[in-house]
């Protein structure tokens, strides 16, 4: 289970967290949505211990989270990798850290995505970088996959291949995977479970299934609804 | 479940080391395109390689603390969210980023010192055995002091990459001016563990044999240059370590993006 506890973060003037109270449930797919500026990537980036609240805790499997980097896969919005690598290069970089790195997991992967593993990360178009990240974080059995953005600035085709990735490789009930993304409509039929957030703080939050049910539209509806009220 | 620590070490220091690469070739190009040019055009350029070959010393001694400011550039190219994301500590990620310069200092002066000879080589030839014999003798005398000196500029450079190290984390924490902040820790870092070393060691001179007033005897003089080369050595490797470990401790408890 990922705790966030009171957690507030601030970046100048600008509150990215306020006070933030938050779970999520382990082994379910959780969308994390919201406008920009809202909080998510620094969320993520707070459980993957890349930033620290100004105030709170998290707690992950009831640790902070820079104790549990090795349990962590993440996949930030931005380019990470070395652009020298080519994508074997990069597999045997992660591979060297991450003792529940899966080889015949990767070979599969690698496959089912099209990719080549002498590509060069420098050489390869913004659509293969975003399968390659993928790739790299879903060739691990890790207890928690969080994707930021994953589907940002990609065509339409190949984020069909990256949801049918998510879909194919998820564990249910093992892994806890948190996608925070604007393109809602895209992982609408995948996520368990949404969390709106807006200025730092929870919106709206539940079961997707039952949000539809209880409002009566899609997803991306009910953020459009929601957030219009709040402007 | 967690990987073995050599493994992680090993992938790190591989990646820092094929990131230095560019820059080992070159040396080693120049290295060669010297040597070449004095064996193919013999005498025609002798004394114009001098020079150069100097210079080439100077690039191999400053090369690495220019490029320990790579580690900066893991922020402009945001390979930081990478590092920061792999379950390592900053001691090790730090530890390999200085082994890998301090390996590319070893090599290109290494093949500095092997060029050297190549080129000394044909001079050394028309020498009679008087003189060479009298060579061998200089150079056995000054042995000790050379390894002395060469241990010294490791642990100098050490220091160096170290105190670079420490200002650039250092001046990440400020967000506006990092660069500027980066300059003036760098400053004020080098001032103070200067003068730290000059309270700290001053005192203790005497005790360790200098009297830098008093009349130096030439038989004293040998012993005296070890002895000022090595506590040199010493002191620079522990400031080296010292700002080796408070750069860990920022970029463990303060870094963030």
């Amino acid at each position: 289970m990922i705790e966030f506890i009171n957690v507030s973060k601030q970046f100048g003037a600008t509150v990215a967290l306020n006070n933030l109270n938050l779970s999520f449930q382990p082994g379910r797919i959780t969308g994390l949505f919201g406008p920009n500026g809202a909080g998510k990537s620094t969320s993520l980036k707070m459980i993957s211990g890349l930033n620290r609240p100004d105030r709170g805790e998290i707690r992950v499997h009831g640790q902070a989270p820079v104790g549990c980097k090795d349990s962590i896969a993440y996949l930030p919005e931005i380019d990470h990798l070395y652009p020298w690598m080519n994508i074997k290069q990069a597999a045997g970089f992660m591979q060297s850290f991450y003792a529940d790195w899966d080889e015949e997991k990767y070979r599969e992967l690698l496959a089912f995505l099209n990719l080549d593993e002498q590509m060069k990360i420098s050489k390869i178009s913004k659509g293969q970088r975003a399968k390659t990240k993928l790739l790299l974080a879903a060739a691990r059995h890790s207890r928690y996959l969080l994707l930021d953005e994953p589907l940002s600035g990609i065509d339409i085709l190949t984020r069909e291949e990256i949801i049918q990735t998510l879909i194919r490789d998820y564990r249910e009930g093992e892994q806890t995977v948190i996608i925070s993304t604007h393109e809602i409509d895209d992982v609408e039929a995948l996520v368990d479970e949404v969390v709106f957030l807006n200025r730092g703080q929870v919106k709206l939050s539940g079961n997707a299934d039952q949000l539809r049910e209880e409002k009566g539209m899609s997803l991306v509806e009910i953020m459009k609804e929601e957030f219009r009220h709040a402007n | 479940m967690q990987t073995n620590a050599w493994k992680k070490f090993a992938a790190l220091y591989g990646k820092e080391m094929r990131e230095l690469l560019p820059e080992i070739s070159v040396v080693l190009g120049l290295v060669i395109l010297i040597t070449g040019i004095h064996y193919i055009k013999p005498g025609d350029y002798s004394q114009l390689i001098v020079l150069p070959y100097i210079m080439l010393a100077g690039l191999v001694v400053f090369l690495p603390f220019i490029s320990s400011g790579r580690l900066s550039r893991e922020w402009s190219s945001n390979t930081i969210y990478l590092m920061m994301s792999l379950p390592v500590k900053g001691g090790m990620l730090l530890g390999t980023k200085l082994l890998a310069l301090l390996s590319q200092y070893l090599i290109n002066s290494i093949v500095l010192v092997l060029a050297g000879m190549l080129l000394a080589f044909p001079e050394l030839r028309t020498l009679d055995s008087a003189a060479l014999n009298q060579l061998n003798e200089l150079l056995a005398q000054g042995m000790g002091p050379m390894l002395l000196a060469y241990l010294l500029s490791i642990a100098g450079l050490s220091y160096m990459i170290s105190l670079s190290f420490f200002s650039q984390l250092a001046g990440k924490l400020v967000p506006r001016f990092s660069k500027l902040f980066t300059v003036i820790i760098f400053i004020g870092t080098f001032g103070l563990v200067g003068h730290l070393i000059d309270l700290a060691v001053t005192p203790v001179l005497p005790q360790l044999g200098f009297d830098l007033a008093g009349p130096i005897r030439a038989a004293e003089h040998m012993e005296l240059v070890n002895k000022f080369l090595a506590v040199n050595s010493l002191i620079l490797i522990a400031a080296a370590l010292l700002l080796l470990v408070l750069s860990s401790i920022v970029y463990n408890r303060r870094v963030e993006l």
